[in-house]
């Protein structure tokens, strides 16, 4: 109901609140909003008037229901916006004291009958719809601080229980526009659950058709016809107070009383004709219209079908949004496209191993080339290598001998050869790498080098002369470039 | 004198300074090679023996063989049916040592794994009945299954090397060494070792099933002989007094300062790894130096690098440190995460 007779029901909220919202605003900020909600059963009154007339059939626009608003106060204005403004059933109530215009006594009677059933969840309705308006509200906050820019200091809790005064004129802003867009929906979902009870108790679901019917269709024979059609389901029906309306049809049954048999015999025939007619017209022909969103995907014959706009909709509308439906489609889809891009740009070196047939590296590590010794660690290395070792063998600084040995050997192979080599390897794990990327001589001299290195840095072993003299004449002829350099 | 005070020096000076300098250094091994290699020889004759009935399970034999000459104690996780009753036997046999064997239930009481006094009706007096822990080599099975007092029984044991019994304290045989072994499935019914009686296990070596070559030749040899390998005759291969030898030489290993650093930085930091909420304490840093060591003179060396060290983390803190219930649920496993240490943490240069 809020849905398909939205214009009526937001326009009437909207000339109506608007002014005492602005008007309260402008008194006092905090209070004004306080009163502003206190009176908002006042306002609801509206909103049931429309759908009470609507539902049987009855089109009232916006500014009618605005002219007839102050009427529908006056019944029991002020205990709605008082003792009963947290009713959590005030919303279905509303139905009892507005439409069937019982008070005291007859009310509670009344009340007690429609809220005598094990399923009655009225209050439930208005539980749910508070939180409705809540998550809303606290959903627009969100989006304000979503769009702040990022150096400007935003704090969700501050921004509620702040004291400046734009800050609450704009979470008032916000809670006005949540009431705009919850209060249909909540006294059309009481005025639901209300119709629902009086079906079950009294069938009214029948006298709300062929009250429809009336309306629909208007004049006097067929309003004597369904009047009796109607007087005869009456019949049956058990007694309520909405019967009211019926008084003036009461009489036309009376003047049939009069007439006699043949008539009467005639005026059955026609009235059968004229019902078979009644029920092979909408809405009793078997047909139903059903009204729900349907995604038929673009270019499909049904979408051609449908040239003719959902009703209530203005046709420059549905072109407005056909058009940002269709950017926003062009633009999500080149959004996609850029963001597969950039994927596949940042994995290309992983694409690119996955189709390599050369030996994964651990990339999650930095290559660290340990230095072994701590003898070079903070210092740069020397321009003529060989001469150094010559003269630090001299010397009998064998540490030193074996550092720039090592090191020299390690960077002349990693020119060639990739070396995963990091911080936390022992010497022999480097030296298992290092055996997988050279094998021959290279192999059996890193071999050598570092199994007299393991045993002068953790055994205190010191090698002999001889075994570095040794170490160093392999060292030459097996890395003549680096001699040539120097 | 060091190679900083070589540079100055003259040739023929630093040439006769050499071995001065390394003097000047930390002091090298004094266990000399030929002693090493004779330990290395009796190790291997014994891991040898041992793998001849226990096949298929080298790395396990390696570890309880750590643990012994470390002179730890072991805890050995794995399904029933892997040998590990058959590992105590073998060891023990191998090396002449008297075991016994403890199946631990939901009623055993401490008494039952201690000893008792108990009244001679004769005469008048107590006489203490010793339990099964009087041995060289105790087989804890199932050590779960029994209630938290009778687990409690075993730390004194463990720790001190004896029992007390009526206020009397008995020590134990030398050597000794509690191997306890626990299944990880079927938990229903058991009572976890508290961290404390876990910390007093210096190894937890994982029993795993045999490679499928492995386990051809356990079921063959099972299936062709009578008698079932099982009950294979084991030769002694070390006397007790060997045994005891070993163990003394493990003392003599040396440990370069910075290896020691790096041992104990490796537990230290697993007190402030992130994903673990309990690292290792210093028994588990005097744990991985003893069995760094042994690791060492198993390979024949008189000295521990830093592969040794990485060699024994797993075994000897994988049942100390608990995990964070983030990294837990995320499936990361103990060994994971002290490999994680290791992959980081920077191994020492001299």
């Amino acid at each position: 109901m809020a849905l398909a007779w939205w214009p009526s029901l937001t326009g009437f909220w909207l000339m109506v609140t608007l002014p005492f919202f602005v008007v309260f605003s402008f008194v006092d900020i905090t209070w004004g909003m306080l009163l502003f909600w206190l009176l908002k059963p006042l306002y609801e009154r509206g909103l049931l008037y429309i759908l009470s007339r609507r539902v049987f059939g009855q089109p009232v626009t916006a500014i009618e229901a605005v002219k007839a608003w102050p009427s529908q106060l006056k019944k029991q204005w002020f205990a709605s916006v008082t003792w009963r403004r947290l009713s959590p059933s005030r919303g279905f109530d509303l139905a009892v004291v507005q439409l069937e215009g019982l008070s005291s006594n007859a009310r509670s009677k009344r009340l007690n009958i429609l809220h005598r059933t094990t399923d009655d969840n009225s209050g439930w309705w208005t539980i749910i719809c508070v939180h409705w308006e809540l998550f809303i509200l606290l959903g627009m906050i969100s989006l304000v601080g979503f769009v702040i820019p990022q150096g400007v200091d935003f704090d969700y809790w501050n921004a509620i229980v702040s004291d400046s005064w734009q800050v609450e004129f704009s979470i008032n802003v916000m809670l006005f526009f949540v009431y705009v867009l919850i209060a249909p929906f909540y006294i059309a979902g009481s005025f639901a659950a209300y119709l629902n009870r009086r079906i079950l108790l009294e069938g009214w679901d029948i006298e709300i058709n062929f009250k429809r019917i009336a309306n629909q269709y208007g004049g006097r024979l067929n309003s004597v016809l369904l009047a009796g059609v109607f007087s005869a389901f009456m019949f049956v029906a058990p007694h309520h107070d909405a019967m009211a309306q019926q008084t003036a049809d009461q009489s036309l049954l009376y003047q049939l009383d009069d007439t006699d048999g043949i008539e009467q015999q005639n005026i059955a025939f026609e009235s059968e004709a004229q019902i078979q007619q009644i029920l092979d017209e909408p809405p009793f022909n078997g047909e139903e219209v059903e009204k729900r969103y349907r995604w038929v995907g673009w270019g499909s014959d049904e979408e051609d079908d449908q040239s003719t706009p959902p009703s209530g909709l203005p046709a420059w509308l549905i072109k407005v949004i056909t058009l940002i439906a269709n950017i926003s489609e062009v633009f999500i889809w080149l959004v996609f496209g850029s963001l597969l891009l950039m994927l596949l740009y940042f994995s290309r070196h992983n694409i690119a191993q996955l189709f390599s047939r050369q030996e994964k590296l651990p990339l999650d590590e930095p290559f660290e080339m340990p230095s072994f010794s701590q003898a070079f660690q903070n210092e740069e290395l020397p321009d003529d290598i060989g001469k150094e070792i010559e003269r630090l063998l001299a010397l009998g600084a064998f540490r030193k001998v074996m550092s720039l040995m090592l090191i020299s050997s390690l960077l002349e192979i990693s020119k060639h050869q990739s070396l995963p080599l990091t911080k936390s390897m022992t010497e022999r794990e480097c030296l298992h790498v290092i055996k997988q990327s050279v094998s021959g001589e290279l192999g059996e001299f890193m071999d050598r080098l570092i199994d007299a290195w393991v045993k002068l840095a953790w055994a205190h072993q010191w090698p002999s002369f001889e075994q570095m003299s040794q170490l160093h004449q392999d060292w030459r002829g097996l890395f003549p470039v680096i001699e040539a350099a120097a | 004198m060091n190679d900083s005070e070589l540079d100055t020096s003259s040739p023929t000076e630093a040439q006769q300074s050499a071995p001065s300098e390394a003097q000047n250094d930390q002091q090298p091994s004094t266990l000399d090679q030929s002693i090493l290699d004779q330990a290395k020889a009796q190790i291997d004759a014994l891991k040898a023996n041992i793998q001849k009935v226990l096949i298929g399970q080298n790395d396990v034999v390696e570890q309880v063989v750590i643990a012994f000459l470390a002179g730890g104690h072991v805890l050995l996780e794995g399904v029933p049916g892997l040998g590990k009753t058959l590992l105590i036997r073998a060891l023990a046999k191998s090396i002449d040592l008297d075991y016994k064997r403890v199946q631990f239930t939901p009623d055993l009481m401490p008494a039952d794994v201690t000893g008792h006094s108990m009244l001679d009706i004769a005469s008048g007096k107590f006489n203490i009945r010793k339990g099964p822990a009087f041995t060289n080599l105790l087989l804890a099975d199932e050590i779960n299954r029994a209630p938290a007092k009778t687990q409690a029984a075993l730390l004194e044991v463990m720790q001190e090397y004896q029992i007390t019994i009526d206020g009397q304290s008995l020590a134990l045989d030398t050597p000794f060494m509690v191997l306890a072994t626990q299944n990880p499935i079927d938990n229903e019914g058991t009572y976890p070792l508290p961290e404390a009686e876990l910390d007093r296990f210096m190894l937890k070596v994982l029993v795993s099933y045999p490679e499928h070559a492995d386990e051809l030749t356990l079921t063959k040899l099972n299936t062709e002989h009578q008698t079932g390998i099982v009950n294979t005759q084991i030769n002694s291969v070390l006397t007790q007094q060997e045994a005891i030898q070993l163990r003394e030489l493990v003392s003599q290993v040396l440990m370069d300062d910075k290896v020691l650093e790096y041992a104990v930085g490796l537990v230290r930091a697993t007190r402030e790894w992130d994903g673990i909420v309990h690292g290792a304490g210093i028994r588990g840093s005097i744990a991985l130096v003893q069995a760094a060591k042994v690791k060492a003179m198993c390979e024949g060396q008189g000295f521990v690098t830093p592969d040794h060290v990485k060699a024994v983390l797993l075994p000897v803190l994988r049942h100390r440190i608990i995990l964070s219930a983030e990294r837990e649920i995320a499936g990361t496993s103990n060994e994971a995460i002290l490999n994680e240490i290791l992959h980081q943490a920077e191994v020492p240069r001299q």
